[in-house]
Parts: C-alpha cells; sequence; structure tokens
C-alpha cells in the first residue's frame, strides 16, 4: 500500500493565545510549532498500515522552509520520504482553496493507493483541504475516519457521524481525512531521529491563489469570570454541598 | 433564495438542520428573499409539514430509490446542481458530518467560498456579516464570503430552532431530477453503526465530572464515576487523561474533542488550559479541585477547592450519600 499523508505545521497555543495588533494571526514570539493533532494521527495510521502490509508512506507539506522540521518528524516517527510545498510570502495568504490546489498539483506527479488527511487544522480550521482535494482528483473520499480495517482483501473504513458509525467500503485510490483520537501517535525512536536528520527533503515552491474567503478580524470570546475559592481540603465539601444546594443542585 | 440542505436520517429530520433553517430562515426576512429548504433522499414528502412549521416557502425534493443510502459522491451531485438550477444568494447547511462534506464538496466543485462552523450570521447595510469559530473554537473570526452563492456550514447548536411559519403559510414543492450514474454510487454506506448508549451521554448529560492529569489513573477514575453516578452524570477527561490511556477517546473534553454545556461541571486534577475550557465554558457552575491554589482554572470555575481530589473527591461522596440516606 502507498500512502501520501498530508499535513501541517500549527502553532502550539498550549502557553498562550494572543492575538496581534493586525487583529488577523496570532502572536508567534516564543512558541514553538507542532503537527496538527488530526495529522498526527493520520501518519501513525499510515506507518502502521505501513507496518502491517508492506508499503511506503510519503508525507507531503505545504509551508514555510521551517514545515521540514515537521516533515522530519513524521519521517523520525517512521515515513519513507518527505516533501516540502514551500510557500512564498506570508504564510496568511494562504487559505484552503490555495492549499487544496497546490496539494492536488503535488498528488498529480506522485502515486499512491490512498492520501490521508487530518480532519481540520487546528488553526483555520476550515475543514476543506482533503475534501477539496479528493473533488480535484476526481477521487471517492470519506471524511471523519475513526477506523480502518484490511478485511479478506477488502478496506472498510468507520466514520463518525452524530447517530454514531457509517461503515463504507473502499477502492482505492482514495482520499480519507483522519480524526484526533483514532489512535495513539507514537513518539519517534533515536534511531529515527537520526535517519530523519540525514533525510533529503525534496522541495517545490508553490505560489497561492485568490481566495474568496477574506479574513477580517480575529477576537477572543469573552471568559468565564472567575468565583469564590471555598477552602482547603475536605473540610470545603460541606461549603460546596451548601452552595450546590442553594443552586437546586443537590 | 435562501437556501438551506435539510439532512434526514432513518425517516426524521436532523434537529440541528431545524436550526439551519431558522438562520435561513432570518436571513430571508432580512433581505427579502425567499427561503427554500432542500431534501435529498426517498420518502421525502413526509417532512413538508415541518418544513413549512418552520417558515420554508419553497420545498425542493431530490427523490430517487438510489439515494435511500448516503452516498457521497451522489448527494453532491444532487446539491451542486439545486445550485446551478436555482442560482440562490446563500447555501446554509448545519456542520454535521454530512453538511461539512457535502458543502466542501460543493464549494470545491463550484469553486465558491465557504465559511465553515459560523457562530453568527446578520446582515449590515446590504452586506452578510459572518462569524466563525477558528483554532478548534478558542478563537472567533469575523469573515468576509466574496463569491456567491456564499456557502454557510452553521456550527450546532450556535442557532436556536424556533418554528415560524411564512406569512401566508404557502408551501411549494418543487421536484428535480437529478441523473445519477454508476459512478455517482460507487461509495455508498454499507452500514450505519447506531452508538450504544452506555448511561447518560456526555453531551446530554445535566452533571458532567471531569478528570485530568491530576486523577493520576484509570484506577483514579473509579472514583470519578462514582460520583457522576450520584447525580446521574457522566465522565469527562482531559486530553492528557485520554493521551495516558486512561479514558477513551469519547470522553475527551475540549478543542478537539466534545463540547459540553451542564448545570454542573466538576473539574477534577484539571489546570483549566484554554483548550480544555472551549469545551467547558458553557456549563452553568464548575467546580474546581485542584492542590495547586494558582492553577488557572480557579479564575474560571465558580467554586474552588484548593487540595488534593484524592481526598476531596472521596470525602463529597461520603457527604452527598449522608444527605441522600437522610432523604
Ligand atoms: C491543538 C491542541 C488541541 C488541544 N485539545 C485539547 C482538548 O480537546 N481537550 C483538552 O483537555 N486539552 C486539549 N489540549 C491540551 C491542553 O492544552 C492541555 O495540555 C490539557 O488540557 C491539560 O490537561 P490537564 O489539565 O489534565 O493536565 P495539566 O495541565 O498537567 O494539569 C493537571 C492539574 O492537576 C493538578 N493536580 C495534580 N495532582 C492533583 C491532585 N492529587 N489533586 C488535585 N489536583 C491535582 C495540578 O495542579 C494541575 O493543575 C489541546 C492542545 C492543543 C495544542
Amino acid at each position: 500500500m502507498k500512502i501520501v499523508v498530508c499535513l501541517k505545521r500549527v502553532l502550539d497555543t498550549q502557553e498562550r493565545v494572543e492575538i496581534a495588533p493586525d487583529g488577523k494571526r496570532l502572536v508567534s514570539t516564543g512558541l514553538d510549532y507542532v503537527m496538527n493533532t488530526h495529522d498526527e494521527c493520520a501518519v501513525e495510521e499510515a506507518i502502521r498500515i505501513k507496518e502491517a502490509k508492506g508499503g511506503t508512506v510519503t508525507v507531503l507539506s505545504l509551508g514555510p522552509s521551517g514545515a521540514t522540521e515537521t516533515i522530519r518528524e513524521a519521517i523520525a516517527m517512521g515515513a519513507d520520504e518527505g516533501i516540502l510545498l514551500e510557500l512564498e510570502g506570508d504564510e496568511e495568504a494562504w487559505g484552503p482553496k490555495s492549499t487544496a490546489s497546490a496539494l492536488a498539483q503535488a498528488l498529480k506527479g506522485l502515486e499512491f493507493d490512498l492520501v490521508f488527511f487530518g480532519l481540520e487544522s487546528g488553526d483555520g480550521s476550515h475543514h476543506q483541504v482533503g475534501l477539496a482535494v479528493a473533488e480535484a482528483l476526481g477521487l471517492p473520499a470519506v471524511d471523519g475516519v475513526k477506523k480502518i480495517d484490511f478485511q479478506d482483501g477488502k478496506i472498510l473504513v468507520r466514520r463518525g457521524i452524530e447517530l454514531g458509525e457509517e461503515v463504507y467500503e473502499l477502492q482505492p485510490p482514495a482520499v480519507l481525512t483522519l480524526v484526533d483520537g483514532m489512535n495513539r501517535p507514537r513518539h519517534p525512536s533515536l534511531r529515527g531521529i537520526m535517519l530523519a536528520k540525514r533525510k533529503e527533503i525534496k522541495t517545490v515552491k508553490a505560489a497561492p491563489r485568490e481566495e474568496p474567503l477574506r479574513l477580517i478580524q480575529l477576537r477572543k470570546p469573552p471568559e468565564r469570570a472567575g468565583g469564590e475559592i471555598l477552602g482547603e481540603g475536605k473540610g470545603a465539601v460541606p461549603k460546596l454541598l451548601e452552595k450546590l444546594r442553594e443552586a437546586g443542585l443537590v | 433564495m435562501i437556501l438551506t440542505f435539510i439532512e434526514e436520517r432513518k425517516g426524521a429530520l436532523v434537529d440541528t438542520s431545524l436550526e439551519a433553517l431558522t438562520a435561513g430562515r432570518r436571513l430571508a426576512r432580512a433581505s427579502g428573499l425567499p427561503l427554500a429548504a432542500l431534501l435529498i433522499g426517498a420518502d421525502l414528502e413526509r417532512h413538508l409539514p415541518k418544513l413549512r412549521e418552520f417558515g420554508a416557502e419553497r420545498a425542493i425534493l431530490v427523490e430517487s430509490d438510489k439515494l435511500r443510502a448516503y452516498s457521497p459522491a451522489a448527494y453532491t451531485k444532487a446539491l451542486v446542481q439545486a445550485i446551478k438550477a436555482r442560482s440562490p444568494k446563500v447555501v446554509l447547511a448545519s456542520a454535521t458530518a454530512l453538511g461539512k462534506e457535502l458543502l466542501g464538496r460543493a464549494a470545491a466543485r463550484l469553486d465558491l467560498g465557504l465559511a465553515t462552523g459560523c457562530t453568527e450570521l446578520s446582515f449590515q447595510d446590504g452586506r452578510m456579516k459572518i462569524t466563525r469559530a477558528v483554532w478548534g473554537g478558542i478563537l472567533f473570526a469575523e469573515v468576509e464570503l466574496l463569491s456567491e452563492p456564499r456557502l454557510l456550514t452553521l456550527a450546532p447548536h450556535a442557532f436556536p430552532a424556533e418554528p415560524e411559519p411564512a406569512p401566508n403559510n404557502r408551501l411549494e414543492v418543487e421536484r428535480l431530477e437529478v441523473p445519477l450514474e454508476e459512478a455517482d454510487l460507487k461509495l455508498v454506506v454499507r452500514e450505519l453503526l447506531e452508538a450504544v448508549r452506555k448511561g447518560v451521554s456526555l453531551t446530554e448529560a445535566e452533571v458532567v465530572v471531569a478528570g485530568g492529569r491530576g486523577v493520576g489513573s484509570e484506577e483514579g477514575f473509579k472514583k470519578l464515576e462514582e460520583l457522576a453516578a450520584l447525580f446521574g452524570g457522566a465522565v469527562g477527561a482531559t486530553r492528557i487523561a485520554v493521551n495516558n490511556g486512561w479514558r477513551p477517546a469519547e470522553e475527551q473534553i475540549g478543542q478537539t474533542g466534545v463540547r459540553v454545556a451542564p448545570k454542573l461541571y466538576f473539574a477534577c486534577g484539571i489546570s483549566g488550559a484554554v483548550q480544555h475550557m472551549v469545551g467547558c465554558k458553557d456549563a452553568k457552575i464548575i467546580v474546581a479541585i485542584n492542590k495547586d491554589p494558582q492553577a488557572p482554572i480557579f479564575a474560571r470555575a465558580d467554586y474552588g477547592i484548593v487540595g488534593d481530589l484524592h481526598e476531596v473527591v472521596p470525602a463529597l461522596i461520603e457527604e452527598i450519600k449522608r444527605l441522600k440516606g437522610r432523604g
């Protein structure tokens, strides 16, 4: 099975979420970039399939030159090859349309059975790129996959919906978008990290197209106000119960 | 025309579709455009009374036996054809698994802009103001769509579902023929596995007892389960607790998990990261139990107890049992 995983690096917002003065981006100074969480599961799943069935895993990422580090992380986990579509200029100019057309273009030059995406990116959260690539390539797609089973030469995939799960039988080539939580991504081994360091990452330049969705400004949702510290340890329990009783909860 | 895609599952309209229809009606009334509902599937006429109740003026039905089971390509074709045939100004759907998929594919096929996960919509001086959730819901973005029709998916539960019939209470029904070929039906749902309910579901529970890294182990969650059971509630977890294998992924609350809005939310051994809080900020009352008085959760909780949860939670359980025993 030849699998291409499309992935993105995103700002690690665990330390801080601060909107820049232009209102259009987050302040990134001092923050790291990490692999988008859904994409990390997609990489893990692809590697597990390779380990079980043989084949190759190629990772493809659109991003600035720094995104090679994220590609190397995937290689350290067990992917074979990495390709960077290097965007020039402002990353914010790249919306889902530009991203999908650049990725689709690159995929046309690659051999694959399956293309994996993470469900959506943790930053823009558009949930469009995987679907748009499937459309551009004229391939079947299942969106929001949480399980992939190989049974008697068939590929059965499950995706979560509001009622439960839908099961599809898939004929490659196909596109799948995968969800965080379907597996627990491994930590790269030391050997993997060494290997990834030496790996050559193929780089191709990419330019954006016009985006029909324009960002005016970002804003923070109102935060909850803090309340009352009732006390320390189990001694505070009666006081809490009194409060809950007042609220009609016990 | 404002076109709202209405989803049906197993013969019933999906609740959040009625939220989309309500939002569509508000846009229609504000802009003077007619409100149309698009249904795709089989045996759709039974839904007409509901559409009328929610103020639809036109129902566009794409019916075929071939559309009984969901097929992404065939449904996309039907939606795309309806858009081409009726040239709506706005196309709306609830951001369900199906709604996200269909509008995403239609946007690609028609090369149109799409705003996903919208939380607010309004018309101001002829311009449409759109707010959508970004960064998994920890931030909002005000955006503008430059192409027409404007395609939008609405975050579930961000809009109310309120019935209000059209002024003349008329519903025109039209059918749209969509020729389906084999290629459109290659990928079809083979099976629908309905979720088996183990007790009350996390999103519907009135009381949620959530635990984080501070719970320390899978075993440690037993006490949280016990507390939840006393309230007839459900257990939730932070990403760290899930990543450590202490709880299943379905129980993760937050940016990459589920959103809950219970009456009472216990946060036990949870630091209060924004990515977690976005999943529980709509709780009526948040109670935090954390041994670190500096933990950010205390600035977001209504009531806090500083202390070891392994002491406080059992004491809380005992006290509630005692109260219950007294009747
Ligand atoms: C893109 C992205 C998406 C994310 N999505 C989510 C998400 O959906 N949900 C989510 O939860 N997180 C999410 N996170 C992670 C989030 O940023 C935090 O890392 C996580 O919520 C922290 O979990 P925690 O509170 O259990 O652990 P910690 O932050 O480690 O906090 C543990 C707390 O327990 C307290 N404690 C320890 N022992 C005890 C004890 N015995 N008694 C009482 N208190 C004790 C400590 O004082 C501490 O405050 C996401 C992060 C990113 C970058």
